[in-house]
């Protein structure tokens, strides 16, 4: 290797340093989910408190549970159930929907990077 | 530490040692430690009022984080039995003391409970009626005292125009009374002041268990004491209309004792013809108040900053700084429904909007 070749080495490293540390991020554990109910927003809460919830859709009353930071459909009144076979999700960006009755859960992690708190 | 001699062996040891390096950068990187954590900071978190309670210390020097532990639980108790009185319904003492007005009695106000009578009267007062904690039978109504299971379609005009006759029809909470009623019509909710005034109260258990840096957010309502550590306790404010971009409508940095409440039309509400309907229920037409997204309001008192979030956000676009001074209310900024920011002079030199976002200062 010549001297030349090292610093095209060394250079190439750090760059590819450089971008792993900017953009990797570890897959990261959802603080929150939101219901929608065909498309529109009914509700947001918080993974950390285990409780089912009950959404109105248009067939009738999904159960959504809420358990150890995560969170699942664990009924819902349509016939192929790909929304309860979705199982737990926990990480943010993670979501599952139950088409015929048009209920949707989406994860989302904390929007307070390098505060303290968040008012809303 | 002496080479071998052999090049081929040389080079592969370099390389080696480089292939190490680089590995070793990589393994940091990936388990380097998040910023934000901090040895001196305690947090605690669990669900009361109905929402989610997240209480934070920040430790002087001297101070065990065991103890402080304990005074989290401690406040954490403490908020518990709070929230078993003051809860509208179920069967705390307010919600008994609901039942027996809903009879026909005139009811004695218990002692532990004038002071915050005294001060939602003086604040229902004093924001003309926009807030009122006479309302409970129209968040009844509208069925926004179940956070577990949300109405579809809003209920029917004339149930709502009953409510609202009735509401203007029944005595006014008066400061200092022993009693209040009969007044068979009305529940009271004081949903919309208990949790600012739940922050004071934490607050001041914490500082009399020693602890004079903290933050008490209860659900998005917070309170801040002291600071942490070096520097002031940094406030994020929620965009009402949030997008994966653009998260926070804007920052602040509390000053030693300030509670920073926000009432928004997001909170709870559901959607039904392509309208929204939200909690934040105008007294005088019974329906949810229109003009505003959100309303922040920055106070030395919690109560007064809860109470006045509401009024303002009920005051509406045009009456909202009107509202805030009859209130003794200088720092707040609202969002109207076209997304116009609106701030007050005093708050304007502190808040630190999110980019893209222009804030009108208004006298």
């Amino acid at each position: 290797m010549t001297r030349a070749d090292i610093a095209a080495v060394a250079l190439g490293a750090g760059l590819i340093g450089l971008l792993y540390a900017s953009l990797w991020q570890p897959p990261v554990d959802a603080t929150r989910f939101e219901i929608r109910v065909a498309g529109k927003p009914v509700g947001r809460y918080p993974l950390d408190i285990d409780r089912s919830l009950l959404v109105d859709g248009r067939l009738g009353l999904s159960r959504i549970k809420v358990e150890n930071g995560r969170v699942r459909f664990a009924a819902s009144p349509c016939r192929n159930k790909v929304c309860v076979h979705a199982g737990w999700l926990q990480h943010s960006g993670d979501a599952a929907a139950c088409l015929p009755n048009r209920v949707s859960i989406a994860l989302s992690g904390d929007a307070g990077a390098g505060l303290d708190a968040v008012g809303f | 530490m002496k080479l071998p001699d052999s090049p081929h062996l040389r080079l592969f040891l370099r390389r080696l040692l480089l292939g190490i390096g680089l590995a070793g950068l990589f393994a940091w990187l990936a388990l380097r430690p998040q910023p934000g954590t901090d040895a001196r900071l305690v947090e605690r978190e669990f669900l009361a009022l109905g929402t989610l309670v997240s209480l934070s210390l920040y430790l002087d020097e001297n101070q065990e984080r065991a103890v402080a532990e304990a005074a989290l639980r401690d406040v954490e108790a403490f908020l518990r039995a709070y929230e078993r009185r003051w809860r509208a319904w179920g069967d705390g003492e307010l919600a008994q003391l609901n039942g027996r007005l809903a009879q026909g009695e005139a009811v004695p106000i218990p002692p532990a409970m004038t002071r915050l009578f005294a001060r939602a009267a003086a604040l229902s007062a004093a924001s003309g009626g926009r807030f009122d904690v006479r309302l409970g039978r129209l968040v009844e109504l509208w069925g926004f005292h179940d956070a577990t299971h949300f109405r579809s379609a809003p209920p029917e005009p004339q149930a709502i125009r009953g409510i609202v006759d009735a509401l203007a029809a029944a005595p006014p909470l008066v400061p200092g009374a022993g009693r209040y009623g009969p007044a068979p019509q009305v529940w009271l909710d004081f949903g919309a002041i208990a949790k600012g005034d739940a922050t004071d109260l934490a607050v001041e258990r914490l500082r009399a268990a020693g602890f004079a840096n903290g933050i008490v957010n209860l659900g998005g309502n917070l309170r801040t004491a002291g600071r942490r550590g070096e520097r002031r306790w940094r406030i994020g404010i929620r965009h009402p209309r949030p997008d994966t971009g653009r998260q926070l409508l804007a920052t602040i940095e509390t000053g030693d004792d300030e509670a920073v409440i926000t009432s928004g039309d997001y909170e709870r509400y559901f959607e039904h013809g392509g309208r929204r309907y939200h909690h934040l229920l105008d007294p005088h037409t019974g329906y949810p108040a229109s003009g505003l997204q959100t309303v922040t309001v920055i106070a030395s008192e919690g109560a007064l900053a809860d109470a006045a979030s509401t009024a303002l956000f009920v005051a509406g676009a045009d009456a909202w700084r009107d509202t805030a001074r009859a209130l003794g209310i200088d720092q707040a900024f609202v969002v109207d429904r076209d997304g116009r920011v609106q701030i007050t002079e005093a708050l304007a030199q502190r808040v630190h909007f999110a980019d893209g976002v222009r804030a009108e200062t208004v006298p």
